[in-house]
């Protein structure tokens, strides 16, 4: 099966006769038809030809090569073929040498000497479209080829057996920075400068392991090197022999640039890693909370019985009329069981804040009363420290709070004032607005850096050095939580001429609360 | 009216504590680990305590729980309870329970006797 004009259902080959000599051109196509191809047009002339074929876009071109007008056949196929690509039978007059010898450069597909027999007309033509089809086929498929390892993101280069370049994609060409135009021809290894991914030189190039082993060999990472500047891009690489049947032809090489993909995962085992370190973190945090919910429960217990059992003990010894002596030393040892009570109790609010389940027991308090109460409390303590505390308060002050938390906070910001303070006076002053109720703790003591400032509200904070003063931390965190469980706020800044000043402002009601409730018999 | 007062609590060192505080000042006391525990010592004396102070939170039976059982017993219904909690919520929870008062634990020896005496005055 040559041409497809005998293939059953494929519609006929079309053929453009270009003859001057009306009989012949006649015969010719009474020939064609015979054979069943068909005739789409019949030229006298060099122009007529190339118009004619542009129009009917023949499958082939039966060309005279002598014809009338401005130019003769071999010029006129020379058009047809270059400019339409229409495969040309030349149609000579025997014995003109010359002109066959000219026609033979143009690369007709066939040439058939006049007059023409039907047998002889029929193996030219199926053999011309034959060969006209095939080689269109091949250009196309090379082009396809071509075209694909064009658009290939990876760098393909192909050598023969003694390694010299036959091919390069633009990949290959900027991964090796050398043109493909200028890579052609050229040994393999004064193009492409693998070495090893520390960049030392390779025991054996991948393309001679192909060859050597015939069998594509795979390389997951090598690099290559710059020779301009010595630098390491890291690539895969991959080569194969190329084979036509058992003929080795020479070998391929696949390139892929993998320094995006490993800065890349490096970027990635990055974030695991700060992922990791960010959940040991909390963890350890989560961990820490545990054990002080733990730890502070446990030791709840034993601590109350503690100081029930030394209460227990002092009344008795005052009962049997012990010494003096003895009730006051054990005195201070209730004293310190009371302290241990105290950091028992603090570490359990910490807990409940933690996990939400503190519990507020509101009712009408008036802040003044409690303020100086609370201030009496560490009259003592202030003067052990030759320490004043100055209270300026402007009447009542009521507020529906949780009043032993308030009194909590003031507590704390007041051994907070009384500790940092340098013995230097304290003020504390309590103010009514319509809404508002707002405390103020100032001392004249050792300050608060401001980077300080938002820090030292947080859990085991502290701003002053734990050697020079101890505690755990806790105090300044508990108060801010109670002051904000009840819709309050508490600041901290420097007090002009120096020390700190804390600020705590608490709303009177929650939004929420029966106002006409204010303020009235309900208080205690 | 006997100087006889219960302390109902699961946590034994406080309640060994307590237990010596009262009798140092001459009270007569009783001890109980739970709400069943209790009920099982109030019914095996011949004449109830004079006050009771009772744990809310215990195993086995709570404070609430007791103090149900407690009111549906003719024969004990009328012995006060005095609430000890850690609660902030304390005294909403002794009315809850019709006590006559609470003890915000940890609880002071002062208050602890002050309330004792309070219920039961010695003759």
């Amino acid at each position: 099966m040559m041409g497809d004009a005998h293939l059953p259902n494929a519609p006929p080959r079309r053929v453009l006769i270009v003859e001057d000599e009306g009989i012949v051109a006649l015969d010719i196509e009474m020939n064609l038809l015979d054979l069943g191809f068909e005739v789409c047009g019949l030229a006298a002339s060099g122009p007529e030809a190339i118009e004619k074929g542009s129009k009917e876009r023949p499958d082939l071109v039966l060309m005279d090569i002598r014809i009338q007008g401005p130019f003769d056949g071999i010029q006129t196929a020379e058009r047809l073929r270059r400019e339409q690509d229409l495969p040309i039978i030349y149609l000579t007059a025997l014995g003109d040498e010359e002109t066959v010898r000219r026609a033979k450069q143009t690369e007709p597909l066939a040439m058939l000497v006049k007059p023409v027999n039907k047998a002889e007309l029929r193996s030219a033509v199926e053999i011309a479209l034959y060969k006209h089809d095939t080689q269109k086929r091949l250009r196309e498929r090379e082009r396809w080829l071509t075209t694909t390892l064009r658009a290939i993101a990876d760098a393909i280069i192909s050598v023969d057996l003694k390694q010299r370049v036959l091919f390069m994609n633009p990949m290959a060409e900027s991964l090796t920075n050398v043109s493909a135009d200028a890579a052609v021809g050229r040994a393999l290894e004064s193009v492409l400068h693998l070495v090893d991914a520390k960049g030392n030189p390779l025991a054996e190039c991948p393309m001679d392991q192909a060859l050597r082993e015939m069998r594509a060999v795979r390389i997951p990472e090598i690099a290559l090197r710059n020779p301009a500047d010595g630098t390491l891009r890291p690539t895969r690489v991959s080569a194969a022999p190329v084979r036509d049947g058992e003929r080795t032809l020479g070998a391929v090489m696949i390139l892929q640039d993998i320094s995006q993909q490993k800065r890349l995962r490096l970027a990635e085992r990055e974030v695991e890693t700060e992922r990791m370190r960010s959940e040991q973190a909390e963890a350890a945090v989560q961990q820490r909370d545990e054990f002080i919910a733990v730890a502070s429960h446990e030791l709840r217990s034993p601590v109350t019985a503690l100081q029930l059992k030394l209460s227990g003990i002092r009344r008795k010894l005052r009962r049997l009329s012990a010494g003096e002596e003895l009730v006051s030393r054990l005195d201070r040892a209730i004293q310190h069981t009371d302290r241990i009570g105290q950091l028992v109790e603090r570490l359990l609010d910490v807990s409940r804040m933690v996990t939400g389940s503190l519990e507020l027991a509101r009712d009408w308090v008036d802040l003044t009363p409690l303020v100086r109460d609370v201030v009496e409390a560490f009259d003592e303590q202030a003067a052990t420290m030759g320490c004043v505390v100055r209270v300026r308060t402007s009447g009542e002050a009521i507020g529906n709070w949780d009043g032993l938390r308030v009194r909590q906070v003031v507590v704390n910001l007041l051994s907070n004032a009384l500790k940092f303070g340098r013995g230097r006076p304290v003020e504390v002053t309590v103010e009514s607005g319509d809404r508002n109720v707002r405390l103020t703790i100032a001392d004249h003591g050792i300050g608060i850096s401001p980077e300080d400032v938002h820090r030292i509200f947080g859990r085991f904070e502290r701003a002053a050095s734990i050697r020079h003063y101890g505690g755990m931390g806790l105090g300044l965190f508990i108060a801010r939580h109670l002051i904000q469980a009840q819709g309050g706020a508490i600041t901290a800044s420097p007090t002009p001429g120096g020390g700190a000043t804390f600020v705590v402002e608490l709303p009177r009601e929650l939004a929420g609360t029966r106002p006409n409730e204010f303020p009235g018999e309900h208080r205690t | 009216m006997t100087h006889s007062v219960l302390v109902v609590d699961d946590d034994r060192d406080i309640r060994e504590s307590m237990t010596e505080i009262l009798a140092d000042d001459g009270y007569c006391p009783l001890a109980a680990a739970d709400g069943q525990d209790a009920l099982e010592r109030i019914r095996g004396l011949t004449g109830p305590p004079c006050l009771i102070l009772l744990d809310m939170m215990m195993p086995v039976m709570d404070g609430w729980q007791f103090r149900r059982a407690q009111l549906e017993d003719r024969a004990l219904r009328s012995i006060p309870i005095i609430v000890l909690t850690a609660h902030a919520d304390a005294d909403k929870i002794a009315k809850e329970v019709g006590a006559v008062g609470f003890l915000r634990k940890p609880v002071s020896v002062d208050a602890l006797m002050a309330t004792v005496e309070r219920f039961c005055p010695r003759s």
